[in-house]
């Protein structure tokens, strides 16, 4: 035993939407969260039923859209509900999925605002973890004249040596000089050894 | 100015607990097992991409020529073995349909059309949906072999 309790999944309050091109595959995803207990889902085969589900005023705390919609429109979509400022759906995780990714889409499903973008098929195991992935995500929110959604960057390591950062918060990764004394031993142990103060 | 930078909440965050809520093995076999109800279909919808791929097939061969709508149709077909065949068994027809994906998307660029690299995928494709009737060897050597063909389209 660890000692570390597993993490879980509650989905049972979570209202999830699924885009998907054809019925089959649409059942395949809606059947996974069906097991994965979400009892609101909301399952649309055109991008016309997505977007009247995403303005009802539902909120979302998941959306999960087809790459392989016809003409590729998927991503549009992904980029329109990304820019709708008087939605709070914009900031919902949005998970993409593809199948054979044509060379010219692979761009596309990086820069058009999705959190993350899986390979089919989809099969329970997979989409479980990708909803744990997508529940612990911590990135910011980007809003550019470009691009919104999720920082693409995974990691921060600042910006490369010799450059002055974009950001206001891009720190340099450079290490400067020390600015005071080094730290004690005991300074440092009692940071990773934190104790009860006696009052 | 806002800036372009900002925090939001994650509404799934909270769908993370400690206790209630189903453990990933939990979750994995229930999930299995409501996606098992709908195999039957599922199947039939395989079959179904399959037969019209096999049909195209006989089109593009008659044609002789790129066709570039049924070779669209064909693409759009098999990316749906893609999507299904993995669920339910079928991996490796999955991997074979994905090889034909990759040669039509090659002869979509290069506005070009090889009907012999289609038969040999739609053989494959044939072979492959009865994994169990062919030793895995031959299904290794089937696969690896529709790759290369796919690959060698430059």
């Amino acid at each position: 035993m660890t000692g570390t309790a597993e993490a879980r999944l509650n989905l049972s309050k979570a209202t999830v939407l699924l885009l998907q091109n054809n019925q089959s595959e649409l059942d395949i995803l809606g059947q996974v969260f069906i097991g994965f207990g979400v009892k609101a889902i909301r399952k649309c085969l055109t991008i016309g039923e997505a977007e009247d589900c995403i303005k009802s005023g539902i909120l979302f705390d998941l959306l999960v859209v087809d790459c392989d919609m016809p003409g590729h429109a998927g991503f549009d979509f992904v980029m329109r509900v990304r820019r709708m400022e008087d939605s709070e759906n914009r900031l919902a995780p949005i998970m993409l999925v593809s199948g054979h990714t044509v060379p010219s889409s692979v761009a596309r499903a990086r820069d058009c605002g999705a959190n993350f973008v899986v390979a089919k098929p989809i099969t329970p195991k997979t989409m479980f973890d990708r909803v744990m992935w997508l529940a612990r995500e911590e990135r910011q929110f980007v809003v550019t004249d470009t691009y919104a959604g999720p920082d693409r960057r995974h990691k921060t390591f600042g910006p490369p040596p010799g450059t002055k950062g974009r950001r206001h918060d891009d720190l340099s990764a450079k290490l400067g000089k020390a600015s005071g004394p080094d730290m004690s031993q005991s300074d440092i142990d009692a940071m990773f050894n934190p104790k009860k103060a006696s009052l | 100015m806002k800036p372009p930078t900002f925090k939001y909440e994650n509404r799934l965050a909270k769908s993370v607990v400690t206790r209630g809520g189903m453990s990933a093995s939990e979750a994995l076999k229930a999930a299995t097992r409501a996606v098992e109800e709908i195999r039957d279909p599922t199947i039939a919808a395989i079959d179904a991409n399959l037969a019209e791929i096999y049909a195209l097939g006989e089109e593009l061969k008659a044609g002789g020529v790129f066709e570039e709508t049924a070779l669209q149709k064909m693409y759009i077909c098999s990316n749906r073995v893609v999507a299904m065949g993995g669920v339910f068994g079928l991996g490796e027809l999955g991997q074979a349909a994905y090889s034909l994906c990759e040669l039509i998307s090659r002869f979509q660029t290069l506005e070009r059309f090889q009907w012999s690299m289609i038969q040999v995928h739609i053989d494959g494709l044939r072979l492959l949906r009865t994994p169990g009737d062919h030793p895995a060897e031959i299904r290794e050597q089937v696969l690896a072999g529709l790759r290369q063909v796919a690959t060698s389209v430059n």
